[in-house]
């Protein structure tokens, strides 16, 4: 029988409002790699940081090399020998490589740090596993896949024996994924057992050893990847039903173009270009789905439609016109609704009453002020009275904080807002993210209807049945371009999530 | 020349020794993380207790240890609020230069009975022990021994950073206090040593005002030098030395106000020459601030609450 | 209203009124160590700035500065911005309406509007330099508003002891011209000047202002939450220049009343801290205007009161300065207190 590093044996994680763990058990073989798949939001990330500590499970147990653990801190798991490598790097860029890896574990005594020490046994550690690092470097001057070879470094110097990685590759450029892939394989040879999370499947068949599939915070399996192929692991990561559940919608012919991007590029403050090309097309009278996986360009796209973002090159067509040197205000006065992905951070002042933030960012229309100046108190009162009688926002008057009604109720605030400004556009960012199954019921209700009155709407979305049910026209982005546009009624969810991963039906790139 | 020299050299190390000091207090306390505006009041507090020591024991020397200690208390104050609390860095410390601004106006009458200025006491002399080194020895004489004080505290701090570990976990902390508590650091614990140590720095810095420069203390001595201390951390980009050296710039300004105002000819009105330092600051704040996210302290200013209990 | 709510409200008055019962006390028990009886220090305290309508009056006088500079503070921090140069701001203000009222000969009535306009001007003007440094250089408007108080101090001090230094072997000009100053509107003895109902009009503007404007409701959602005000197409910077001007001009009319109505004429350093105490004032009010009436009340009493204090029970003018410290210290443990209290409940 095979010896277990970790089992995992009903571990159950619970957030106000979600499960975001539901007894989850599984089991990693000592010194094989072993792949978690699973979509955006299915909790794996959730595990990862109860593995690692930064997270305390409700129920369930963790066993490290047949020792039952209870993990409060990072410091308890790496005692017992798991390291973490973050999606997200903890570095600190003015550091030199060597000075990141040691940090906590500083070598010499506590009056002087021994840093010849320090060179010499990071050095010695990125040259046996053959990392190709100078360790001498600020770590801000590196590349980042250098970098990541930083954090792999820092869980190496700590000794630890499992390591988890948390979707390295998608920080990777696709011609350095097989490099990376390597210095894993290496690491499993010189004895270290891994978990690495994915969607990547191309990856995740080449390296792993067995596969795990989470879906809404639970297990849907666990396979020998010898067993199985990129087809069968789709299939348990997006589902197998056949009915998308596709909102009945009356038959209306799309009209003019509203939305129209051409050849838009971006690139973020850090250098790397985020959008390298993309183009899309919303017609009157039609919801576009984008589907994809998060860090796809999704976030830029948005942004440099709202205005928040300056493109590099390209264009952003707003009815035909040219909207690149307009501001957000602007840009919302022309008739773009936006409801943002982080409603309590982007949408709402929670502090202001729920009227007040019904008309945020039409305070200066006519219909709620005189000459852009005066507040039309009863005019805004009685809109508000309207709006929460007609999208059913349950609260005891409308001049309760906005902070004091729950998620559902806040959303249906910012949906209702930017549906009444009588929008041409209505771009809707995760609209029903971590709304109950009827609060987000009625928010694509509300996407369908301004599309039945012929407004454009452009639905972003991770969750893929949510895209399949609510979009007329789904288009898939991947890697800063959108790759597909197909047709929902007709659309394949399975083709869909090849796409989304970079790949085709069949396997191939 | 050689006399402006001889004036102004050490005028500069006079007057930008106490800035020098709470700068450095300051680089302690903004390279972990906390922001700590209130050094204006920790420098009043000091000068007054410098005072009150040496008043009551007759030893300056007395009077220096009472200004680190009330130092450290009331930067105490300043790390519960801003570290526990989390409250907002800026409004506390303006607790506490209104605390130390009234409770020395309170305790100038209380225990001097007179308001506005203490009684003389004994001030730290200047020694003589260089005064046989040859050439230089009677320059170093007339230097006050804070002036030295100021130099071993250079050399501690720069030390504490180049070597030792808690240096090195200040650092961490400041820039990434996340990524510090992964390594196994307290950033709590990390943070309240760097803010209680500058508390202790800056009540040297006032300690030098009041006995180190004149053998009194008077309500508003300070004047703002706790802030320009902070200009001169901004200045210095944080590293200790650097920061030390720009004390010293605001310390030429003073010596060369002092100076231009012992020329009878001088045309320049003296208000406007007491002008220069505080002009300095923000001139060379507006043209460093937008370069200020590479070069400041990443988590400045942001509270800290561990990741646990902050998901 | 729910008993919820009622609640909740009751809540947040009774924050406030800890923090003050809190310093009090605290400044109660430094007040014994000093060896004197603390009932005795505040009953002078009230005796004094309530005791007879005479005290009353010079009570309500001198809260007029400090409502005005509490609501200058309130106004910046509305949009997150904590202006502390509202000292300097005052100082200059009152320059400014000084050298008006003496040089500026206009009629009766109009000169008065001017000299005061020209006063918020001046405020303005130093709440100028910070907005400004802080929109296009990013400076932190804390260091860079402080700083200016110490340059607007000595320009004062030279304009005051220098050109313009009147016939007088006091620090100030010479006296306003008759029409630049505010008529008193009680019989002489009160000392009540029209500054008082121009005070009670800029918070009613104010108020106003916050509360039944587009501006005003920008301004304040800037304050609350940056990014959404900024995904609903407000211009973050755009607000916080805009409430700093506002405020320096608050600050200013502070500092004009006080030279038109009070000194009558300009004097060097007549602000005696008024600026900072703005601070707590506009914190413990949570930056309401009409909240700040009663703050700024409050600390007026404690400054008029401690004359009598000083003089009576010898505790030191400056006891005042330590309690607005403490004020600070404990609104910055508001949620300490707003914990305690649920638990309690």
């Amino acid at each position: 029988m095979a010896e277990y590093a970790i089992e995992l044996k009903g571990i159950t994680k619970r957030f106000p409002g979600v499960v975001a763990n539901n007894n989850i058990s599984f089991s990693v073989e000592k010194g094989e790699i072993h792949a978690l798949a699973g979509e955006n939001g299915a909790g794996k990330s959730t595990l990862m940081n109860i593995l690692f500590g930064l997270l305390v499970p409700d129920e369930g147990e963790i066993v490290i090399n047949g020792k039952v653990e209870k993990f409060s801190s990072p410091r308890d798991s790496n005692a017992a020998g798991i390291g973490m490598v973050h999606q997200h790097f903890m570095l600190i860029p003015k550091m030199s490589v060597m000075e990141n890896v040691i940090i906590g574990q500083e070598p010499g005594s506590s009056l002087k740090i021994d840093r010849q020490k320090g060179i010499e046994e990071v050095q010695a550690i990125s040259d046996r596993y053959e990392l190709n690092l100078d360790v001498t470097k600020r770590v801000g001057d590196l590349s980042v896949p250098e970098q990541q070879r930083v954090e792999i470094l820092k869980v190496l110097y700590r000794q630890a024996d499992i390591l988890i990685f948390d979707e390295p590759t998608a920080v990777l450029p696709p011609h350095l994924i097989d490099e990376f892939c390597d210095i894993l394989l290496s690491l499993k040879q010189k004895g270290k057992t891994i978990i690495f999370i994915s969607h990547k499947l191309a990856e995740v068949m080449k390296v792993s050893d067995h596969v795990t599939v989470i879906r809404r915070g639970e297990v849907i399996g666990t396979k020998a990847i010898c067993d199985t192929s990129i087809d069968d692991i789709t299939r348990m990561m997006v589902g197998h039903s056949v009915d998308t559940g596709r909102k009945a919608r009356s038959d209306i012919r799309p009209g003019k173009e509203v939305l129209t991007i051409k050849d838009l590029h971006y690139t973020n403050i850090e250098g790397n270009e985020k959008l390298k090309g993309l183009d899309l097309t919303v017609h009157e009278g039609e919801i576009v789905g984008i589907a994809g996986v998060d860090g796809n360009g999704q976030e830029e796209m948005e942004k440099c439609i709202l205005g928040l973002f300056k493109p590099d090159s390209g264009e952003i067509l707003f009815e035909g016109r040219n909207v690149n040197d307009l501001n957000v205000r602007q840009r919302r006065d022309m008739g773009l609704g936006y409801v943002a992905e982080d409603r309590q951070k982007e949408s709402l002042v929670l502090q202001y009453s729920v009227a007040y933030n019904l008309v945020l960012g039409q305070e200066e229309r006519p219909e709620y002020s005189k000459k852009g100046f005066w507040l039309k108190r009863n005019a805004i009162q009685e809109t508000a009275e309207r709006l929460a009688k007609d999208y059913d926002i349950r609260l005891a008057n409308v001049n309760v904080a906005a902070g004091t009604l729950s998620g559902g109720n806040q959303q249906k605030i910012v949906i209702a807002r930017e549906a009444n400004a009588d929008p041409s556009l209505y771009v809707a960012i995760q609209p029903t993210r971590g709304l109950d199954i009827g609060a987000a019921d009625s928010v694509q209700d509300t996407l369908i209807r301004l599309r039945d009155e012929n407004k454009a709407v452009l639905l972003i979305s991770m969750e893929l049945d949510e895209v399949l049910a609510v979009s007329d026209r789904i288009a898939v982005i991947f890697d800063g371009r959108i790759v597909a546009v197909v047709d929902a009624a007709t659309a394949d969810k399975e083709s869909i999530g090849y796409l989304m991963l970079g790949s085709r039906k069949g396997g191939e790139k | 020349m050689f006399s402006f020299l001889s004036y102004m050299i050490p005028t500069t190390l006079r007057m930008g020794t106490p800035i020098a000091f709470t700068a450095l207090g300051g680089v302690v306390s903004e390279r972990s993380g906390v922001n700590n505006i209130g050094l204006e009041g920790i420098m009043t507090a000091g000068a007054f207790a410098a005072v009150l020591g040496s008043y009551y024991t007759g030893s300056p020397w007395i009077g220096i240890l009472m200004a680190m200690l009330v130092g450290i208390l009331i930067s105490a104050i300043h790390s519960v609020l801003t570290i526990t609390i989390g409250a907002k860095q800026a409004v506390s410390s303006m607790a506490l230069v209104l605390l130390a601004e009234g409770l020395c106006g309170v305790g100038v009458e209380a225990f001097f009975g007179q308001s506005g200025s203490t009684a003389q006491v004994n001030n730290l002399p200047t020694s003589n022990i260089f005064a046989s080194i040859p050439l230089v020895g009677g320059f170093l004489s007339h230097l006050s021994p804070f002036v030295y004080i100021g130099f071993i505290a250079l050399i501690v701090v720069t030390l504490l950073f180049k070597f030792t570990r808690f240096g090195f976990h200040i650092t961490a902390v400041g820039e990434n206090p996340t990524m510090a508590e992964t390594c196994g650091i307290n950033v709590h614990r990390v943070r309240y040593i760097s803010v209680l140590a500058s508390g202790l720095l800056g009540g040297l810095g006032g300690a030098m005002l009041s006995i180190g420069q004149m053998n009194l203390f008077q309500e508003g001595m300070v004047a703002g030098r706790g802030y320009l201390a902070l200009g001169a951390v901004t200045m210095g980009r944080w590293n200790p030395v650097a920061s030390y050296c720009s004390a010293m710039i605001f310390g030429f300004f003073d010596a060369l106000q002092l100076y231009l105002q012992t020329i009878p000819s001088n045309p320049i009105p003296s208000d406007f020459i007491q002008m220069i330092p505080y002009l300095a600051i923000l001139i060379i704040l507006a043209v460093t601030s937008r370069k200020m996210k590479y070069f400041g302290v990443t988590a400045g200013g942001k509270p800290y609450t561990k990741y646990a209990s902050s998901h | 209203m729910t008993s919820n709510k009622k609640r909740e409200i009751l809540q947040e008055l009774l924050i406030p009124v800890i923090a003050v019962v809190l310093s009090l006390l605290i400044g109660g028990i430094i007040i014994a160590l000093l060896g004197f009886n603390p009932f005795d220090a505040y009953g002078a305290l009230i005796q004094g700035s309530m005791g007879s309508l005479v005290s009353f009056t010079m009570t309500l006088k001198t809260s007029v500065p400090l409502i005005l500079a509490g609501l200058a503070v309130a106004v910046a921090f509305k949009s997150s911005a904590f202006n502390i140069g509202v000292e300097g701001q005052l100082m200059f203000g009152g320059l400014c309406a000084g050298l008006v009222g003496i040089y500026v000969p206009l009629p009766p009535g109009l000169h008065l509007v001017v000299t005061l306009l020209a006063g918020m001007l001046g405020g303005a003007l130093v709440a100028f330099f910070p907005a400004i440094l802080n929109t296009a250089c990013n400076v932190s408007v804390v260091i860079s508003t402080i700083m200016l108080n110490y340059v607007v101090q000595f320009f004062v001090q030279f304009c005051v002891m220098g050109p313009f230094h009147g016939d007088t072997s006091a620090p100030a000009t010479d006296p306003l011209l008759a029409s630049a100053t505010l008529p008193n509107i009680l019989p002489a003895r009160y000392q009540l000047n029209l500054g008082f109902i121009i005070m009670i009009l800029a918070v009613v503007l104010v108020y106003i202002f916050m509360n039944k404007t587009t501006k005003g409701y920008q301004l304040t959602a800037v304050g609350l939450n940056a990014t959404a005000s900024e995904f609903s197409g407000m211009s973050v910077k755009k607000n916080i220049f805009m409430a700093l001007l506002l405020s320096g001009a608050i600050a200013g009319l502070a500092g004009s009343i006080e030279v038109t109505g009070t000194l009558k004429r300009m004097v060097n350093g007549f602000s005696t801290g008024y600026g900072f105490s703005g601070i707590p004032i506009a914190l413990m009010a949570r930056n309401n205007p009409f909240a700040i009436i009663l703050t700024g009340f409050f600390f007026g009493m404690m400054r008029s009161g401690s004359f009598l204090m000083q003089a009576t029970v010898g505790v030191s003018s400056d006891m005042v300065g330590i309690i607005q410290g403490l004020v600070v210290v404990f609104i910055c443990l508001e949620n300490l207190i707003r914990y305690y209290m649920n638990r309690i409940k």
